[in-house]
Formats: structure tokens, sequence, C-alpha cells
């Protein structure tokens, strides 16, 4: 599944991104700092799907948008092919953003009321000057509609005319159409009902296959990170706890805090048993010295209150940050 | 669905329609069920099928223009439904709660949590003093399993993370002792590990104080979790209602079946999901036809659409509506 010999499109190291919490007054000083992002490092190579899952509050988000520049860093580089994207200036910027598209959690939120479904493609194609004129951005649009389930007699409508499902197929009509290397979909589902659900997920997994797609794709649902990811990242807290290949995280977890996600995690099953690994209520919701899920952690020594446990390579392409895993 | 004595609450051809401008919607378009004392009934369904409004309509809060047009609710004994608005202000907090989604939006924000529960508290309890009132508080929140009660009394809903505000909403709606608690999807904005702890929290009160909970979610995973019997909500009617082993081991209805499918589970490599084509049908003109008609893919063209068929008991106690089971199959 994951094409080791292709070359790395995007190349995280040592991100960083803080957020100040509790500022009083204009030049008051920040309390403290959230450590959304905290020195996290991966890179995707070209054709992959790299899947980043966590909890409420991991930083997943805050970590893609400050990836594709869209928050400003507090340390780290991002290389797009190979040139960091926080020392361009804003034209060259802009030049890479063609090259990257988003589509976003909510898909109420995300498409201008105002603008025709035809409208929001081709304003992509325009403004980014992709493609010469209006003629050739119809010819281009009307390549990518039957990719989503789209019709011609769909173009000259409003967000408001289309259902749930039908408005996040627009939004990554809207990501794809630009001819992105690199496709970064935050939470694309988390909106959408049961049914519909499956329905895009789908799609994104055949055009995945299709397209040859590269694409970050964050969820809180380890179902649906291992139904269409290749590479997927565990981060909890700001930092990744493991990274490993879908079939290696699945077959053999290593991390406590993984082991207890998947085992948490209720499934429609009457015989299916949770087995919770990690004791509830006893971990700090706060970013303590050490390890963050020290106190509720069976394995846990004296070393784990003292120090943020490392990524460390275990085996073969599966990393794991812990101090009693080896 | 016979009525014994072991029954709490029992609905029967529950119709809450709300009258737009646009036409009439027909949220809940009869819906019946029971509860019996001391079980989680879980109310699962997608959004706009009407679980929300089944709530409001049992504690008789629906919002305008929404109105129970017809139906029969049967709390301990009593219709619901006949009571003055008056007697339902008694009722609610006394014998039947409820919580909600956003545990810090549901809170009131210019007061602090402690203040909410003792107001809570003084209203079920006439005549309580404060002290009294006080220790019942920290008694209620140590039961919840609140970590440091007297750090968060003092505190603003904001403040606080959502497990800790929602473990104080749920300290709120047992201070009455209700038999009675209807739970309105009350962690779906939660992580799953908070989640985990608001379920098991749940399920002890369920135990310890014998109250009966209404679960209301989308979440099919939790309904497996929390619940002892499920009723799957489809377009504003009941189409299958049974015990977790029934329903979620041997579904019965296309529908059920299409949601059990379509469920992205994290402990099996699926290639593709099955996805449930159509959409949701619009609630506003009446059905003629089984309301799922459109979207089945096991319709027969002979009777589906015909009429709307019946819950029929297709093995004790699990209840299904669909024209593939029973003794309407031509």
């Amino acid at each position: 599944m994951v094409k080791t010999l292709s070359s790395k499109l995007i190349e995280v190291k040592g991100l960083k991104k803080y957020w100040p919490i509790g500022k009083t007054g204009v030049l008051g000083k920040p309390s403290y700092y959230l450590r959304a992002v905290d020195d996290v490092a991966f890179d995707v190579r070209a054709g992959e799907t790299f899947g980043l899952v966590g909890e409420l509050g991991a930083g997943k988000t805050s970590l893609v948008y400050t990836m594709i520049g869209l928050h400003e860093p507090d340390g780290g580089e991002v290389l797009f092919e190979g040139r960091n994207i926080f020392d361009l200036n804003k034209k060259e910027l802009k030049e890479i953003r063609k090259n990257i598209g988003v589509v976003f959690a909510n898909p109420y939120t995300s498409l201008n009321p105002r603008m025709t479904f035809g409208r929001t493609l081709k304003e992509v194609l325009l403004t980014n000057r992709i493609l010469e004129n209006s003629s050739e951005a119809e010819k281009r649009i009307s390549e990518v509609l039957p990719l989503l389930g789209f019709e011609p007699h769909h173009i000259p409508r409003y967000p408001h005319e289309f259902s749930g499902g039908q408005r996040q197929r627009i939004a990554i009509a809207r990501a794809l159409i630009s001819y992105p290397k690199l496709l970064i979909l935050d939470e694309p589902t988390i909106m959408l009902d049961m049914s519909v659900k499956a329905s895009i997920l789908n799609l994104m997994r055949r055009l995945k296959n299709e397209l040859n797609l590269t694409m970050v794709f964050v969820s809180n649902s380890l179902g649906v990170i291992r139904f269409i990811s290749d590479t997927i990242a565990v981060m909890q807290m700001g930092r990744f706890v493991e990274v490993a290949t879908k079939d290696a995280l699945f077959s053999s977890p290593k991390h406590p805090y993984t082991l207890n996600l998947m085992a948490t995690l209720p499934l429609p099953d009457p015989d299916y048993k949770l087995n919770p690994i990690l004791k509830m209520g006893a971990i700090s919701t706060t970013h303590p010295e050490g390890c963050p899920i020290q106190g509720g952690c069976p394995y846990e020594t004296s070393k784990c209150y003292k120090e943020r446990p490392n990524l460390v390579e275990i085996e073969k392409d599966h990393y794991v940050a812990c101090h009693n895993i080896n | 669905m016979f009525l014994s004595d072991n029954v709490l609450l029992s609905v029967k051809n529950l119709k809450t329609y709300f009258f737009t401008p646009e036409g009439t919607v027909r949220a809940v378009d009869g819906v019946d069920f029971d509860i019996k004392k001391g079980e989680t009934l879980g109310l699962a369904g997608e959004s706009g099928c009407g679980k929300t409004t089944t709530a409001y309509s049992i504690i008789r809060l629906v919002p305008r223009p929404g109105q129970i047009v017809d139906g029969e609710l049967s709390f301990e004994g009593e219709n619901i439904l006949k009571k003055t608005e008056k007697e339902m202000v008694k009722m609610r907090g006394n014998r039947i709660s409820m919580i909600f989604q956003e545990p810090i939006a549901a809170m009131n924000p210019v007061y602090t949590v402690g203040s909410q529960i003792i107001e809570a508290i003084k209203i079920c309890h006439k005549g309580i003093s404060k002290e009294e009132a006080r220790d019942k508080m920290i008694n209620l929140l140590k039961l919840t399993r609140v970590n440091n009660p007297e750090l968060i009394i003092d505190k603003h809903p904001h403040e606080l993370d959502p497990g800790s505000v929602q473990r104080a909403m749920i300290a709120i709606a047992l201070c009455g002792n209700p038999p009675l608690l209807l739970a309105d999807e009350p962690t779906t904005t939660m992580d799953v590990t908070t989640e985990a702890q608001i379920i098991e929290l749940l399920k002890d009160m369920k135990r310890e104080f014998n109250i009966s909970i209404l679960y209301i979610t989308h979440n099919l995973g939790v309904i497996a979790r929390m619940a002892d019997r499920v009723a799957i909500m489809y377009a504003g009617k009941i189409v299958e209602l049974g015990s977790i082993q029934n329903v979620f081991g041997d579904a019965k209805h296309p529908y059920t079946k299409g949601l059990l499918s379509a469920f992205p589970r994290h402990d099996q490599d699926i290639d593709e999901l099955y996805s449930i084509p159509g959409v949701v049908p619009n609630l506003l003109s009446p059905f003629t036809m089984c309301r799922f008609y459109p979207r089945c893919q096991f319709a027969e063209d002979k009777i589906c659409w015909r009429e709307e068929p019946e819950l029929i008991e297709v093995e004790p106690g699990h209840w299904v509506r669909c024209y593939l089971y029973g003794e309407n199959v031509e």
C-alpha cells in the first residue's frame, strides 16, 4: 500500500503551534500557552493517504492548518516539494497553495451561499489563473462533475438547494478542480448523517485510487481512519504517540493510548466487549510534565512523570512514543 | 405492546406536528413504545427523524410552532397530555428530568455551576435550608464523580470542561430523584474517553436509583453499550424495536441493516461501506406508502407502496415495521 519508493511530497519538521490562553488587557501577557502542536514531525509521500486520528482537542486541526500556512507557526518548518513554505513571500505562497486543496468539516458554512455551484468551481480556476478563460474552466468543470456524481443541471444551483452530503461533495469538487497535488480533509464526515457518511467515505476511497490522490485525512473516528488511510498517526495533546502503516497499527498497536482508544470505541454489535486499558478519570486534561497519560497508564514508571517520551522507531515504519516499550 | 405493572412510560400513537408557513412538518408521526421501570431504551435515528421531538413531547416542551396533535402518553398510570401546565411544572425535574447535548450551552452562563445546582435542589425540595442544600449538592456531585466538587461549584460553566459540566447537569437532573431521565445526545460533542466515562456514570446512576432512561443518539455504538432495548426511528416512525441482541445481532428492517453495514468499524478491514441510496424523505407531505420504500433494496412493488406497514412482532419482544416479515407477505 505505502509506496516507499515515491518521493516525499510534504515534510513536516518540528512543527509547533502554541495558543496563548488567558490574555488580559491589550498588552497583558498570556497566563500560559496551550501547546496545540508540540514538535510534530512527519512526511507524506506522493500517492499516500496520511490519516490523523485523535480525540477532541488533540491538536489535529491546528496541525493541518499550521502545516498549510493558515496559522502562524511557533517553530519548525514544512517543506512542500523541498521548499519551506514559511520562508516564502505572499506571492510564492499563493503559488504553492494552488497545489493544496482543502475540504473543511462543516459543509453548511464552508460554501458561499451567494455563489452557485458552477461559480464556486469556476472561481477557483480563474482566480488562481490555473486556466486562462471561462470556456476552459467550463470544460474542466464538466470533467469533474461525473466523478462526484453530479449532473450538468446542478451547475446553476445555490448551496441551500443541496443536501448536506451533496454540499460536502461540492466542497470536495472545489478542492479537486485545481488539480491539487495534496488534498487536506479536516473531518469531512463529522457533520453528516450515518447513511450519507458512508457514501462520502466510499467516494473518497474511489477517488483516491482513480486519481492517485495524496491526502491528509483528519478524523476523530478510528473506523473512518482505518477505512481511508495508508499511514496513520495517533495524536494526543499536541504530539504523535504512535505512527505506523494501517496494517501495522491495527494488527499490533503498541502505545497504551492507542490500545485504549481501540478498546473503548463502542460498536453496534451485541457481542463486542469493551476493554479499557487506561484508568478513566485519572488522566489530566492539562499538559503535565512528562507523559500525558500518567496517572492512568498501567505500565507507568517514575520516568513517565519526569519526561515526555519521544517517538522511537521500534519496527520498520512503526514509531511509538512510550518509555516502556522496546 | 401490552401494558403491565412494570411499565413506567407508555407512548401510544404520539403525533407531534410543526405548523410552519411552508406546511405541516410531521416530525413525530405515530410513535409507540414502552419504557419499563429501571430500563434504558435507546432511541436511534438520523437527524430530523423526530428523536428529540419525541423527548420534548414526553416532557411537554415542544417549541412553537410544534404541537402534540394526537396520542397518549401514560406515565405512572396518568396521561401526561391531560395535565395542566401548572402540573407539568411540578413534574419536570421531580418525575421526569432531561439532560442535553451541549452541557455548557444548556447551563446559564452568568451563574456559577454551584448556584444552578442549589436552585434546582431548592425547587425540588421546598423549604430546604441553605446548609442542607449545600450538603446535598456536594453529595450529588460526589455521586456523579466530579473530581473536586468544592472546586467546580464556584466556577462558571465556560471555565470547566464539557465532561464536568455534564456531570453537574446529571446532578441537577437527579436532585429530585425522578423515575425517568430523558438523555438527548448527552455525549455527542465529547471525545471518546469522556463519552465512555459519562456512559458508565449513567449506567451506575440507573442501577443505584433504579431510574429509567430514554437515551437518544445517532451513534449506534453508544446505544449498544448503554441501552437494554433499542428503537430505530425513521422519518417520524419507529421501524424496528427490540433488545440490543435482537436488533443489532439480527437486524430485520432494511433500514437498520443498512445503517449497521454503513458503520465504519475500526476492528475490521472494509473495502466498501454500504451506503443507503437516496435521501431522507420530506416530512411535509403525508405518507401513503412505506416511508423507506424509495430507498429500500428489498422493496416489492406490489405491497410496499400500497400502504404503510404496521409494527409486527417477529419474535418475542422484537418488532419490525416491514412487509418482508409476518403474515403480510403475499
